[in-house]
């Protein structure tokens, strides 16, 4: 049960329609130019279709739905249960019965009038839809990992430059100010010369959906598409295990623990340190893998990773010698350190907890709430808080860390021209084949 | 001697080698022939749901294998003859996974055999797909014409996915396949291969095609292209872009056209950009004002500078927005001109751009701007004065505040505020005794974001000089925030208590003992300790009030005793709000008794609103303890409302460990519940409780 804290002025804002789910702030830049002067015609909003609306996807859609220059107006699941529930959402929030529901994401792409899809499918079920919205010209949020395997990302970043799409990642750490000013001492150089950093992540595996040990084949449920759930992903008999909120558990569908968090905490390490557009070019990586059952990624892993200027990046779960065994990412420099996790931020020397920026220090992106963040540029044409180039390298380490845990040796990797050096099978680990007839 | 050093440095790296296999290897499993026939045995009987531990004990074998580690049988082979036998599927697609990583030509023969096979193709692709070898590639476009159509398209995918160039002439027969799946995998096959030859096969057959089959093959022939820049081949790639933009294609297909051809076409991108940029296609606009982002030379910037008035307002919009990532001064006057005058949405994206451009001499113009009577713009060149980096800038604005009048003058020490620059200190320290109140006032505000412990003492002076109330309280928070910075608490009374005893002016001494309040210093704490006793009762007020943020519990039962003995009911109103403030601050704190502390304050409330403030405290308290002391309060009308929050505060964290008596409770809130919210909210955790 969540410690959803309530007070009168929570009753009263929701009872006014003004909470805004995850993330609500004012928006104070070029507020006339975005269309935020309190008169928002219909015809201004953002039309937004919703694919893959589970749990992860239902935060989604309520974060948007609470956007007032947004209008969701279509929604597509492959479990009608999810689909019901999300047009329910949607149409007693707006008070109509207008949402369209969709069984196949190319249907809905196909509709001129949506601008904008938010893609909260799991993993293996991102880089399909996404690149057919690039091409269909549609902007797209999508959730972290972006991508099921380090070629997909590259595609999918490939397809939404060439097409000139905006993007967002749910990497949604960078639009809290926490994390933002973290980066931003560092960045500042507050610590001095940044040489280590820790990425702190979950080990083992959660049971989310109450399904572990539902592990022998069955029938699929009537209310799911199971074979187009599988999509590109190798043939399996339907579990209740392997489907959903536990797909993340398996190779198949998701990345385990690693890569469900490196969007994160890896993410605001690369913030922190200016990597957006750089990789790792040593990885060594060792993980334990379960060898029943059919969960199948790492339990307890540790990726060492080396990048061009020195910088050393460790990333681990279930290793308290990483980040004094707590989350979150832990910049270390010659002049002192800096952690931060969702409900934590410390530093030595403390003073830097009381530091300020003026505007002639170097300032991060300040995003008024992550979907609002998208909203705004899908109007500005601005790059978002986390463009897909940004999402694409933050998961990198992730992705190459397990190659090396699968591969059980140390790769060498080049990001400029993004390939692995020297490594036939490690290089053949970077994409991924898919069921016929799914392809991107 | 060099071949003794070559030797021992070979030496060191098996020593490495080994050290490194040592590391990751730390599980070994027993390569034998004899354990991997028994391993493959259950294998072959495999499927999911059983135990899978055979299956990852030989994942770990070709692993070693990878690794170097050598066995005297040709595990392949045995991958290979278990394929060969009615093993189970699930078996099978594992042992395919394995090929993958090991396969070599020898097991092509077996796998072409099993993409035959509806059931098995896929299985056999991921394995063929990742052997390199042009035999593969030769097998797989002599069985094209002999499956079903879905075997085919995923063959066709896989000869995409390994850039295949002796299957384009293949492929580009199959764009015409009447099975619009096929032909539509064979289109996209051509562009992941985004060779000249396959380029050339896709714009022969782009007057052949239509509807989606055609979308697709724009956009492979689009790939082509944009392999062909990254080959730094820009006429050809340039060829296509052009192709593209100047026949009916979609508008979305022309922005990645117009993207390309910016890139392939260096010499002549400002006009390719310009001519989009003036075009009557919205889209096309919006990609060409990116674009600007790319130019770089200042005859580039002056083609867009000329021809920037024949743009339209969204297109002149999102070009200031490009030109501010570009933060080239030589577009100063451009953006300038357009933050004067034009519409008011231009106006506010080139002020807004002004943030990366504006120079010492716009400082005047920005402060200006923002005392106009259009809020929008008003705030916007509030922004951008306060974003512009420069140390020069924050000197203009110093030098600006003393010779402006009083209303840029508030400006412009709110700016000073909001860039934080300390340096403004004893310019602000002067600002502060203006004759004029609104620049006083705003500069109590800017010393408060500005000054640090150190300067308590000047700011003291500043304080002791103020006659108006209003402006004492306004700098009693400077004072208060100030020291607050100083991060030793024992330091922070001292300036406080030296100017109280030097001052005889008692509404700056009430002050003083307000801000001593909020110091957490334990001088302070004696100090206002023992004004709670003294015979002014304005005095007593004053120290009552000055323990409500007190930072600990420690005060408490001074309160309490007022509360409790005192005679003056008003003090003891006032004591009893602090009691429970401070409780309420509290109530996080493992070691505050802080249920029994409520108890105590609801024994001595006497009206409703203290009693409100009681239970709205203990709801953060989140214990069973608390929870059996607020439940009976949902029986009295006046205090059911806040009585229900708190119960759902504290449920929501003790619901889980005490289920019965929570439901309990919330099945006394469902009874009557006094708001909509509060019925939604009780029944959600009821259910999230029962679910579990």
């Amino acid at each position: 049960m969540k410690n959803k804290k309530i007070s009168r002025r929570n009753f009263i804002q929701k009872t006014s329609g003004a909470a805004a789910g995850l993330f609500i702030a004012p928006y104070f830049i070029n507020a006339k130019v975005l269309g935020r002067n309190n008169s928002i015609s219909p015809s201004n909003k953002i039309t937004i279709g919703s694919i893959g609306t589970g749990w992860q996807g239902t935060y989604n859609l309520e974060s948007f739905l609470y956007e007032d220059q947004a209008q969701v107006v279509a929604i597509c699941d492959l479990d009608k249960e999810h689909l019901d529930n999300a047009i329910g959402l949607v149409n007693t929030k707006y008070e109509n019965n207008d949402c369209t529901p969709y069984h196949k994401f190319e249907e809905m792409l196909e509709r001129k009038d949506i601008d904008a899809v938010v893609i909260s499918t799991p993993d293996h079920w991102h880089a399909i839809p996404v690149i057919a919205a690039a091409k269909a010209g549609k902007d797209v949020f999508c959730e972290k990992p972006m991508s099921h395997s380090f070629n997909e990302g590259r595609a999918m970043c490939n397809a939404i430059e060439r097409y000139g799409r905006i993007w967002q990642t749910g990497s949604w750490q960078r639009s809290i100010p926490n994390f933002r000013f973290a980066a931003e001492l560092i960045r500042n150089g507050r610590i001095g010369k940044v040489h280590t950093v820790e990425v702190g992540l979950p080990s083992g595996h959660t049971d989310f959906a109450g399904t572990f040990g539902l592990e022998a084949k069955s029938e699929p449920p009537k209310n799911l598409d199971y074979e187009r759930w599988l999509g590109p992903a190798p043939y399996a008999p339907y579990a209740p295990a392997r489907v959903h909120k536990n797909w993340r558990w398996n190779l198949d569908y998701g990345g385990g623990q690693l890569m469900d968090w490196i969007g994160h905490h890896g993410d605001i390490a690369h913030w922190g340190l200016d990597f957006d557009k750089t990789g790792p070019t040593e990885i060594e990586g060792y993980g334990e893998y379960p060898k029943t059952g059919l969960r199948d990624t790492a339990t307890k892993y540790i990726v060492h990773t080396k990048y061009e200027n020195g910088v050393k990046m460790t990333i681990a779960g279930g290793h308290p010698e990483v980040c004094n065994g707590r989350n979150g990412t832990k910049w270390i420099g010659d002049e002192g350190w800096v952690h931060v996790d969702r409900s934590f931020l410390d530093a030595n020397p403390k003073s830097l907890l009381k530091e300020f920026f003026g505007p002639n220090d170097i300032s991060l992106l300040k995003s008024p709430g992550h979907a609002r963040n998208f909203i705004d540029c899908i109007k500005s044409r601005n790059q978002t808080i986390t463009p897909c180039e940004t999402a694409h390298r933050s998961v990198t380490p992730g992705h190459l860390g397990q190659i090396s845990m699968l591969l059980g040796r140390k790769i060498y990797f080049d990001p400029k021209t993004e390939k692995i050096q020297g490594d036939e099978i490690a290089s053949s680990m970077l994409s991924r084949s898919y069921r016929a007839p799914w392809h991107i | 001697m060099k071949f003794s050093l070559v030797k021992k440095l070979l030496l060191v790296i098996i020593i490495l080698t080994q050290l490194t296999n040592l590391v990751f290897s730390q599980e070994k499993i027993d390569n034998s022939e004899k354990n991997v026939e028994a391993l493959l045995s259950k294998i072959s009987e495999y499927e999911y749901g059983l135990n899978r531990t055979p299956l990852a004990d030989l994942s770990l074998i070709v692993k070693q294998k990878l690794n170097g580690e050598k066995s005297d049988y040709d595990l392949e082979t045995k991958l290979l003859d278990v394929l060969k036998t009615n093993a189970s599927f699930d078996g099978k697609q594992f042992l395919c996974r394995q090929l993958s990583l090991i396969g070599t030509e020898k097991s092509i023969e077996q796998l072409i055999a099993m993409l035959k096979d509806c059931k098995t193709s896929d299985m056999a692709r991921y394995a063929l797909e990742k052997i390199k070898s042009n035999n593969v590639d030769i097998a797989l476009i002599d069985i094209l014409d002999n499956v079903e159509p879905e075997i085919k398209i995923g063959i066709i995918n896989s000869l995409g996915n390994r850039k295949s160039e002796i299957a384009v002439d293949k492929l580009g027969k199959l764009v015409l396949d009447n099975n619009s799946d096929v032909a539509a995998s064979a289109a996209s096959a051509l562009g992941k291969i985004g060779s000249s030859h396959s380029a050339e096969v896709l714009s022969q057959l782009l007057n052949k095609t239509k509807n989606i089959i055609h979308d697709v093959l724009i956009d492979s022939y689009l790939l082509c292209a944009d392999k062909f820049l990254l080959d730094e081949n820009n006429k050809a790639a340039e060829e296509i872009y052009s192709n593209v933009l100047a026949n009916e294609n979609s508008s979305v297909q022309k922005i990645a056209a117009l993207n390309g051809s910016v890139l392939a076409s260096p010499n002549n991108k400002s006009s390719i950009i310009l001519k989009y940029l003036q075009s009557d296609d919205p889209q096309l606009n919006q990609a060409a004002a990116q674009e600007v982002r790319k130019l770089s030379t200042e005859n580039e910037f002056e083609k867009i500078i000329t021809n920037f008035n024949s743009f339209n307002d969204k297109t002149k919009i999102q070009v200031i927005y490009s030109i501010k990532e570009l933060q080239n001064p030589y577009f100063h006057n451009l953006v300038l001109a357009n933050a004067e005058r034009g519409s008011d949405d231009v106006r506010i994206a080139a002020i807004d751009c002004l943030e990366k451009l504006a120079t010492v001499d716009d400082v005047q113009f920005l402060a200006n701007l923002a005392l106009g009577n259009n809020s929008e713009i008003d705030n916007a060149a509030r922004l951008t004065l306060d974003k512009i980096s420069g140390k020069e800038i924050d000197k203009k604005i110093i030098n600006l505040i003393v010779t402006s009048p009083p209303e840029i003058q508030v400006e412009l020490i709110r700016s000073i505020g909001e860039r934080k620059t300390q340096s403004a200190f004893p310019n602000i320290v002067q600002t502060a005794k203006s004759t004029n109140q609104k620049v006083r006032l705003e500069s109590y505000k800017t010393l408060e974001l500005i000054s640090d412990p150190n300067q308590l003492d000047k700011l003291l002076i500043v304080f002791l000089d103020i006659e108006n109330p209003a402006e004492l309280k306004r700098m009693e928070n400077t004072l208060a925030k100030v020291s607050l910075k100083n991060e030793n608490e024992n330091e922070r009374a001292e300036k406080f208590l030296e100017t109280f005893d030097k001052t005889n002016d008692f509404e700056k001494q009430m002050s003083l003992l307000r801000i001593l309040g909020s110091t957490g210093d334990s001088r302070a704490l004696k100090h206002i300790k023992a004004s709670l006793k003294n015979e002014n009762e304005d005095v007593q007020k004053t120290a009552i009030q000055s323990l409500y943020n007190w930072p600990n519990i420690e005060p408490i039962y001074d309160l309490l005793d007022i509360v409790k003995t005192n005679k003056n009911s008003t003090l003891q109103i006032l004591a009893l709000r602090g009691f429970i403030n401070l409780v309420k601050a509290n109530g996080q704190n493992e070691n505050a008794p802080v249920v029994d502390l409520y108890k105590t304050a609801m024994e001595y409330s006497k009206s409703d609103n203290e009693k409100i403030m009681i239970i709205s405290g203990i709801g953060d308290v989140q214990t069973l303890e608390a929870l059996n002391f607020t439940s009976p309060y949902l029986n009295n009308n006046s205090l059911r409302p806040e009585a229900e929050i708190a119960c759902i505060n504290i449920i929501s964290k003790v619901g889980w460990t005490n289920p019965e008596e929570s439901l309990q409770v919330i099945e006394t809130i469902l009874k009557n519940p006094t708001s909509s919210e509060i019925q939604k909210e009780a029944s959600r955790i009821k259910n999230n409780i029962l679910s579990k």
